[in-house]
């Protein structure tokens, strides 16, 4: 006999049939021989003997009794030692038994089986596979050594630009001079940007971030494969030798994605074909390391804006960290000559908060949406189990009656619930794969760390031990308390199939009114994440988006620098300045032969350079503004805005009024007077209650100059840099400022169908340029909608699944009602009962578990619908059209699942219904 | 008298217990009881011997115990008839009347 299961309180031995101790053996046998004996005893006496001779004939008769002693004690110690063989085999059998048994009852109620089985499943497999991803996006840790030491600085400026970068120079001097970081590496300000590469003929399309060469130490991430950066590996970006050689680590998704998992691609050489940049792989990185954001490479150069990250040394904190980059920032002498603005404020995140700040309210709302999911899952299925355990007082009873013990009864049930709760987590299983392959694949990229998504245990686990423990708790209660009942109470009582206790009937009222308000939450926020993203889809940018596109294009910059440049030994400033500007002209003629050769295109109607492409952010491409009466002191709280290059064309490829003024034209270049035209909200803020036409304004030319800039026009603010807010700009002539090979073009018709005629036709401008690629508005646009419309589609899919299952509770209750009550409802037809008034009757009752369940929802939804706020577009989480919508499907739902049986009341027969009893 | 085990066949006294709980569960001193007074006293069994072979029994599945409350309520531990023991006892019987009708008839005979 193993020794656990000694130890086992007596209560479940017995239930399992276990052999007794030989202790227990002993007292066993020890308190039936004195039961026999008193007995005894007392009969003796009863004939009239003496006390002492009763005792002695009662031990005469019983014969030798420490023999007997003896003989038990030896019959207990050998059934217990050949219990392990013996017992087992029995238990086997039994248990073989049982099952058989419940799968034949199983069978027997099919319908109910299959729904118990697919409302569990269904219920386990998504709420696994959501605390699968919520598991490995918020709680599984980075490949990032002590996440929490890990620090991102930036300075903050006034108004729309809140982080402000720092140059090359700076973060130089700041590793110097830092001592409450322990490292200090930076990656570029605009974080990540999509970059196409040129594998041999093919061309992959990845987001690309620009790293220090301590950026891996300080993170002290290993690689996957290959080797990371190192100190050193990585220099400047420099315009006078863009030949040599760029290392490249792959983000381990990338990999997979792009690459197929090749571990040969460690040494193949890639192309920019941009800036013509030679890269070559040195390694991949491991899986789950998401940062920055969004990010498929990580390339070793420098160039231009930098964000700052740093590892915090030992002693030093967060605040520690802050005081001294603030302080650092406001002596820095390049801080106002380059970045052009003083910090108000320095700000130091840890790496935690900044990557999972944007994931977790999305994550926190879909895990609270299959949670809802999973409880009125439970609720359903509690409901059905309380049905069935109704339907089977009378089965108990009478196994009772015919001499089953209460263990029997128990152990079947029990075994009948594992087998459901079994065959419901294989299916949950089988589902969370399903779901959480259907995740990975449909989430955007806003879901960071998908790569490393994998089912594992512990949410499964979870979910599983809820299962168990719903059916356990309604399969094995309710039949339980059908057991303590009178065992012919049930046998006596009117009902076909028993009826349930009133009890019972209140407990499920509760349960369907409580899955209806559940399923009220779920689809609140349902309706809500729809009808913003309604607005979202139907948002007017300000500009017209259709026949719009971007292109990207390449121009010989290195040829350009080395043909302007001037022959001689040493260069005094003013050659510098010349060569500045040969190089600028240049730039500036080949971007106008591209575009003036594209303009000849039939398809093309209007094209004009822009610095950057849609969407980028309003972190990027930024100016200070000083107006022209403004000292640097009052400048200095002026908010930063969108700075755009633009030519003549502009205003008329974007299908955007000009409102007061005018637009450019071609002659605002280079040597002419300077000229902005800017929108609504930057006149608002630098010009309150004046007109700001004919203004004018600092601005620092790209000789490092400072000259005054006159607004010749005012447009309105428009949803460029962001797709979600309209951002105040200021457009200046390109030929004034810069251009870098990027073109909005309106096309004719859709813009795809000229990108190769644009190819052709930049190839044939004479001036060395590269089409690049060139993207649709709309394409453009579906990635800032992925998100949205990605969470609207989760939540759409739980409320229909929420709306179904209520309804099923619903009718469920409903239909057992009817069945209840066949014979009062008989007599109510032979009474004359009219079938409008039956079915008034049984509708009410579900109308009004219905309006119950909906106004709890509704007063619930309305709070929780606060926490959807961050991912509300221009719509109150209180919108009331909303809430009334919800409610109204929710009624119309539940009168349709009680229609049904209320429907099959008034075709009682009632002369069959009365006879049936 | 009361007389040694070995005087009575084993098989014998199974099947006095088997028949004896074929009326339904008794504890041990009631079945010794319901014997005597069925057999008018001419079989008096020892209580140990009894005793062994409803443990004998139980051992052999043909009949289950459980722990009860006799009438003046004691903790009292009773003996029922399984299947096996309602199966038992028919074949037993079967057996004990073509054995005792072979016994008369040698009987019979002299």
């Amino acid at each position: 006999m193993s020794a656990w299961s000694s130890r086992l309180p007596r209560g479940v031995r017995r239930l399992f049939r276990l052999p007794p101790t030989p202790g227990r053996a002993l007292k066993d046998i020890d308190e039936e021989i004195q039961f026999h004996f008193d007995m005894r005893v007392a009969e003796l006496r009863s004939l009239g003997m003496s006390d002492a001779d009763a005792r002695d004939e009662a031990a005469r008769r019983f014969g030798d009794s420490r023999e007997y002693r003896g003989h038990e004690a030896r019959r207990a110690a050998h059934a217990l030692r050949w219990y392990g063989l013996r017992a087992w085999a029995e238990q086997a059998e039994r248990f073989a038994g049982d099952a058989r048994w419940a799968l034949r009852s199983l069978r027997h109620s099919a319908i109910f089986s299959g729904a118990i089985i697919l409302i569990l499943g269904l219920g386990i497999g998504m709420t696994t596979a959501m605390f699968t991803v919520f598991e490995s996006v918020l709680l599984r840790s980075m490949p990032i050594r002590e996440q929490d030491r890990v620090v991102e600085l930036s300075g903050q400026a006034r108004g729309a630009a809140t982080e402000l970068p720092i140059i090359p120079a700076q973060l130089r001097r700041y590793q110097a001079e830092t001592r409450a970081l322990s490292a200090v590496a930076a990656f570029a300000h605009w974080r990540t940007i999509a970059a196409p590469l040129m594998d041999g003929d093919r061309t992959v399309i990845l987001r690309q971030a620009e790293v220090t060469g301590n950026f891996f130490d300080v993170l002290g991430t290993r690689p996957a494969l290959g080797r990371v950066f190192h100190a050193g590996d990585v220099v400047d970006f420099d315009w006078a030798s863009p030949k040599r050689t760029y290392p490249v680590v792959l983000s381990f998704g990338a990999w997979r994605r792009a690459f197929g998992a090749d571990s040969a691609v460690l040494g193949r050489h890639l192309r920019e074909p941009k800036l013509d940049m030679d890269m070559v792989i040195v390694g991949v990185a491991p899986p789950g390391l998401d940062y920055p954001r969004g990010v498929e490479f990580w390339i070793g150069y420098l160039y231009g804006s930098l964000d700052v990250i740093g590892r915090l040394a030992p002693g030093a904190t967060v605040a520690s960290a802050r005081e001294e980059f603030m302080g650092f920032l406001d002596r820095d002498p390049d801080q106002i000559r380059f970045v052009g603005s003083h910090a108000i404020r320095a700000q130091v995140h840890t790496l935690e908060q900044t990557v999972l700040d944007d994931a977790r309210p999305v994550l926190v709302i879909l895990a609270a949406a299959v949670g809802l999911l999973m409880l009125i899952a439970c609720t359903n299925v509690g409901n059905l189990m309380l049905l069935r355990a109704a339907v089977r007082t009378r089965e108990m009873a009478i196994r009772r009656a015919i001499g089953a013990g209460v263990a029997d009864l128990v152990r079947h049930l029990l075994i009948e619930c594992m087998l459901l709760a079994v065959a419901a987590g294989l299916l949950g299983v089988l589902c969370a794969r399903l779901f959480v392959a259907a995740l990975v694949r449909l989430a955007p990229a806003e879901l960071p760390r998908l790569d490393s998504v994998a089912v594992v245990g512990w949410p499964l686990a979870i979910a599983a031990a809820v299962t168990v423990l719903t059916v356990i708790v309604f399969g094995l209660v309710p039949s339980l308390g059908a057991l303590r009942f009178d065992l012919s109470s049930p046998l006596r009582s009117g009902g076909r199939s028993g009826t349930a206790s009133r009890a019972a009937t209140t407990l499920r009222a509760f349960l369907v009114a409580g899955q209806i308000g559940l399923a009220v939450i779920v689809a609140a926020g349902a309706g809500l994440l729809l009808r913003s993203l309604q607005r979202l889809t139907t948002l007017d940018t300000g500009y017209s988006t259709e026949h719009l596109s971007f292109l990207s294009v390449s121009f010989p910059w290195v040829k350009m620098i080395a043909d302007c440049k001037p022959h001689l030994a040493t260069l005094t400033a003013s050659d510098s300045a010349r060569w500045n500007r040969c190089e600028e002209t240049s730039n500036y003629d080949a971007h106008d032969g591209v575009m003036a050769r594209l303009r000849a295109l039939p398809e093309v109607v209007s094209i004009s350079p822009s610095v950057a492409p849609p969407f980028l952010g309003s972190n990027v491409w930024m100016t200070r503004t000083r107006t022209e009466y403004q000292t640097e002191t009052e400048a200095k709280s002026n908010p930063w805005f969108g700075l755009d290059c633009v030519g003549a064309e502009f205003f008329r490829t974007l299908d955007m009024p000009i409102l007061r003024g005018r637009g450019f034209t071609d002659a605002d270049r280079e040597g002419a007077a300077r000229v902005a035209v800017i929108s609504e909200g930057v006149a608002r803020f630098l010009w309150p209650h004046q007109d700001a036409l004919g203004k004018r304004f600092h601005d620092l030319n790209s000789d490092g100059v400072d000259s005054l800039t006159t607004v010749v026009g005012i447009v309105p603010d428009l949803h460029f840099r962001e797709y979600r807010n309209p951002t105040p700009m200021v457009f200046r002539p390109y030929r004034q400022v810069h251009a870098q090979g990027y073109f909005v073009v309106r096309t004719r018709g859709t813009p795809e169908a000229s990108f190769a005629a644009m190819r052709n036709a930049t190839a044939n401008a004479g001036v060395g340029a590269t089409f690049v690629n060139a993207q649709s508005m709309d394409q453009l646009i579906a990635p800032q909608l992925a998100a949205p419309r990605f969470q609207t589609l989760l939540l759409a899919l739980f409320a229909s699944a929420a709306l179904l299952l209520a309804a099923i509770g619903l009718y469920g209750v409903t239909a057992s009602a009817v069945n209840q009550r066949t014979r009062e409802l008989g007599i109510r037809i032979a009474l004359g009962a009219t079938p409008r008034k039956l079915r008034r009757m049984v509708l009410g009752r579900a109308v009004s578990l219905a309006g119950a369940g909906v106004c709890f929802g509704l007063i619930v939804a309305a709070g929780a619908s606060q926490l959807l706020r961050s991912m509300l577009f221009e719509i109150s989480p209180v919108d009331p059209l909303t809430l009334v919508g919800v409610a109204v499907l929710l009624f119309f739902v539940a009168l349709l699942a009680a229609y049904v049986p209320a429907r099959r009341a008034t075709m009682i027969d009632p002369s069959r219904a009365l006879r049936a009893e | 008298m009361a007389r040694e085990t070995n005087d009575l066949l084993h098989g014998t006294l199974d099947l006095l217990v088997l028949k004896t709980l074929s009326w339904g569960p008794m504890h041990g001193y009631g079945i010794t009881k319901w014997i005597e007074q069925a057999t008018s006293g001419e079989l008096e069994i020892l209580d140990s011997a009894l005793y062994k072979a409803l443990h004998r029994l139980e051992d052999a599945g043909a009949i289950a115990t459980e722990w009860g409350l006799s009438d003046n309520n004691r903790r009292a531990k009773y003996y029922s008839l399984t299947a096996r023991g309602r199966q038992l006892l028919r074949a037993e019987t079967a057996t004990w009347k073509r054995y005792v009708a072979a016994v008369g008839g040698v009987i019979e005979m002299a």
